[in-house]
């Protein structure tokens, strides 16, 4: 999973007095930092050099931001659905992919012992392999661990403004993989403005089949639910389709799972199949009042 | 999320947070007025399970209540300098209330809140947004001696409701560009008359609620959905569209008559820069509709073949039907009954 239960600096549960805690306890949904607490810590560059950087990338910047204009009064969108065109968004075919994923996993900042990778594989598609390791250190603070993810860098707009991508034409996810017949996690991060959503990610699991032959897994977007920092939120509701910002898939070391994993991913894409009319898989029942945050 | 009763009292509040405002004597009671109003809104935006309207119940409280805030500041300086009912042309503190006025309204310059607000909305709370909570500043603004700032505020509104509106493929976001435009003209009759505005606003207000009563009970959020959901009935889908020029400002609809009526109380003014501008941003709107238009009447598109149920009832098609035929012939009637008496 992509974060794990660290017992002292979580919400505690609905069971005041049940636990005793040794160190401190957060009851609070406030979040320092985006990353919350994991931060790599990178050394940050000089000012000269941060203005040099600036003014290379300015004329980069200013021509992005003039097809933006030009994008904005041609005013030319696609005004129609196209069910059963499968349109790509990440491709391992391009030149500079690798630059737009991101691998981490638990070793990064000490929970763990596994490690991945994430390269170009002799199939031409994107081979993200490495080992998970559930063993660690028993300092008291990690309780499980094992799990390592790939994530695409957050969309930019002109000028390094961040952007969402805007999938509300689509109603399915198509993916190309290859599996090695685990499960993996995919995550759609909608990273939202205040920090309470910062870490909003839908989930939704990918089950391979391991063996030589690729498969096209084609999931609604109504089946991924919402979790945040890991767990699964009590009151769900369907994803917005406007509001998603990275892309990624986990691998975890869950029920002693240890051990090489590795998945080959062709294409990611999306599509709309006018058959599928569900809005949401999950009810949400109407409970009494105060038992589910509602 | 709510039961009928809180959904009753907050919609009250609300109304009773305008008129309050409304009718208030001083500048303190209409502050009073505008935060009961916001206060009463806010529960009503956040009423869906969805997450986006959570954010935009927030976004909303954070804009609105910075706006109060500068507003009684300024309301606290016009104690202090005059009374708390004339303001005699101190310009600072009127520019200070009319910009805290023109962000509660989302008028440009102050109006970046607005588009992305509405993304996170249902389709009643965005009427609501669209028409209920201009009132109270608008009727604000009236009172205020403040020329140049709200030329300023108009001829950006056009302009930005005009552009901004052009790459929009989502229909809550359309309807918030056409909403900027709309107010950009609204706060120009507001410089000329009072039952100007007001009549500019009754149309506008008519016209919004119309195309978002379709909306709510099709349930369409994108403009793609607008061209393949009408299946069963091409006499509905021919008439949404109608409505949809209509609110663009196309005559023989009843929505070109407010507009009509602007533009001639401009002409006598001798306003003609401001109209000429006006003019050409609501031709930039007219072309985003007329282009949604002539796509869905001209060309083909995929249509589902199995029909597709939905909550229309016989009281929401009457009622839509009525007011499809007031938009499209209201014209038509209004010039009838003028020349009859």
């Amino acid at each position: 999973m992509q974060s794990l239960l660290r017992q002292s600096h979580r919400l505690s549960c609905c069971l005041p007095s049940a636990q005793i805690h040794t160190t401190a306890v957060h009851r609070t949904f406030w979040e320092r930092e985006k990353k919350s607490g994991y931060k790599t810590k990178l050394p940050e560059p000089s000012k000269k050099q941060l203005i040099i950087d600036g003014l290379r990338d300015l004329k980069k910047e200013i021509k992005l931001w003039r097809q933006e204009v030009k994008e904005q009064l041609e005013s030319d969108p696609i005004l129609v659905f196209r069910p059963g065109e499968t349109d790509i968004v990440f491709d391992f075919k391009a030149p500079d992919v690798l630059d737009k994923w991101t691998v981490t996993t638990d070793a990064d900042h000490g929970e763990g012992r596994s490690s991945a990778t994430l390269e170009l594989s002799a199939a031409g598609a994107g081979l993200f392999h490495g080992e998970v390791n559930s063993q660690h250190t028993k300092d008291g603070i990690i309780k499980r661990t094992g799990y390592a993810n790939i994530r695409t860098k957050r969309v930019r707009k002109s000028f390094k403004r961040e952007a969402t991508y805007d999938w509300t034409q689509y109603n399915m996810l198509v993916m190309k993989v290859r599996g090695d017949g685990r499960s993996y996690l995919i995550n759609l991060h909608t990273e939202g403005y205040f920090d309470l959503m910062w870490n909003d990610i839908y989930h939704y699991v990918l089950y391979t089949r391991g063996g030589p032959h690729w498969q096209i897994a084609k999931i609604p977007f109504s089946k991924f639910f919402l979790s945040s920092k890991g767990r699964v939120q009590d009151r769900q509701s369907a994803i917005q389709l406007n509001c998603v910002t990275h892309f990624g898939f986990s691998v975890a070391a869950k029920k002693g799972m240890d051990g090489p994993f590795g998945l080959e991913i062709d294409y990611v894409g999306l599509e709309y199949d006018p058959s599928h009319r569900e809005e949401f898989a999950y009810e949400m029942y109407k409970t009494p009042k105060y038992i589910v945050a509602t | 999320m709510f039961n009928n009763s809180s959904k009753i009292l907050f919609i009250t509040m609300m109304i009773i947070g305008t008129l309050i405002t409304v009718t208030s004597n001083s500048w303190l009671g209409a502050w009073m007025g505008l935060e009961i109003n916001l206060l009463s809104f806010i529960p009503l935006m956040s009423d869906n399970n969805n997450f986006k309207s959570t954010e935009a119940s927030l976004k909303y409280f954070l804009t609105q209540a910075l706006a109060s805030t500068v507003l009684l500041f300024s309301v606290i300086l016009l104690m202090l300098n005059n009374s708390m009912t004339i303001e005699i042309n101190n310009s600072f503190t009127s520019m200070i209330i009319l910009s805290t006025l023109l962000l509660k309204s989302g008028a440009a310059p102050f109006h970046f809140w607005f588009p992305n607000l509405m993304e996170g909305l249902t389709w009643m709370n965005a009427l609501l947004l669209m028409t209920w909570q201009k009132i109270a500043p608008l009727m604000l603004i009236s009172y205020l001696n403040l020329k140049n700032l709200l030329l300023i505020s108009v001829i950006l509104s056009v302009i930005i409701g005009a552009i901004g509106g052009l790459n929009q493929t989502s229909l809550r976001k359309l309807m918030a560009f056409s909403s900027i435009n709309h107010l950009g003209w609204m706060l120009s009759a507001l410089m000329i008359n009072e039952s100007v505005w007001m009549i500019y606003f009754l149309f506008y207000s008519f016209l919004s609620f119309i195309l978002t009563f379709m909306f709510n009970i099709f349930k369409l959020f994108h403009l793609n959905q607008l061209f393949s959901w009408f299946m069963q009935s091409k006499v509905m889908k021919f008439t949404l569209f109608m409505n949809f020029l209509s609110l663009g400002g196309l005559p023989p609809f009843l929505g070109f008559l407010p507009k009509w009526i602007v533009i001639q109380q401009l002409t006598f003014c001798n306003q003609y820069f401001q109209l000429m501008i006006l003019l050409m941003s609501t031709l930039i709107t007219l072309f985003f509709y007329l282009r949604i238009c002539y796509s869905a009447f001209m060309l083909n598109y995929y249509e589902n073949n199995w029909v597709i149920s939905t909550q229309i009832n016989n009281f929401s098609m009457k009622l839509y039907l009525i007011c499809t035929f007031l938009s499209i012939f209201g014209l038509f009637m209004i010039s009838m009954f003028y020349s009859m008496f």
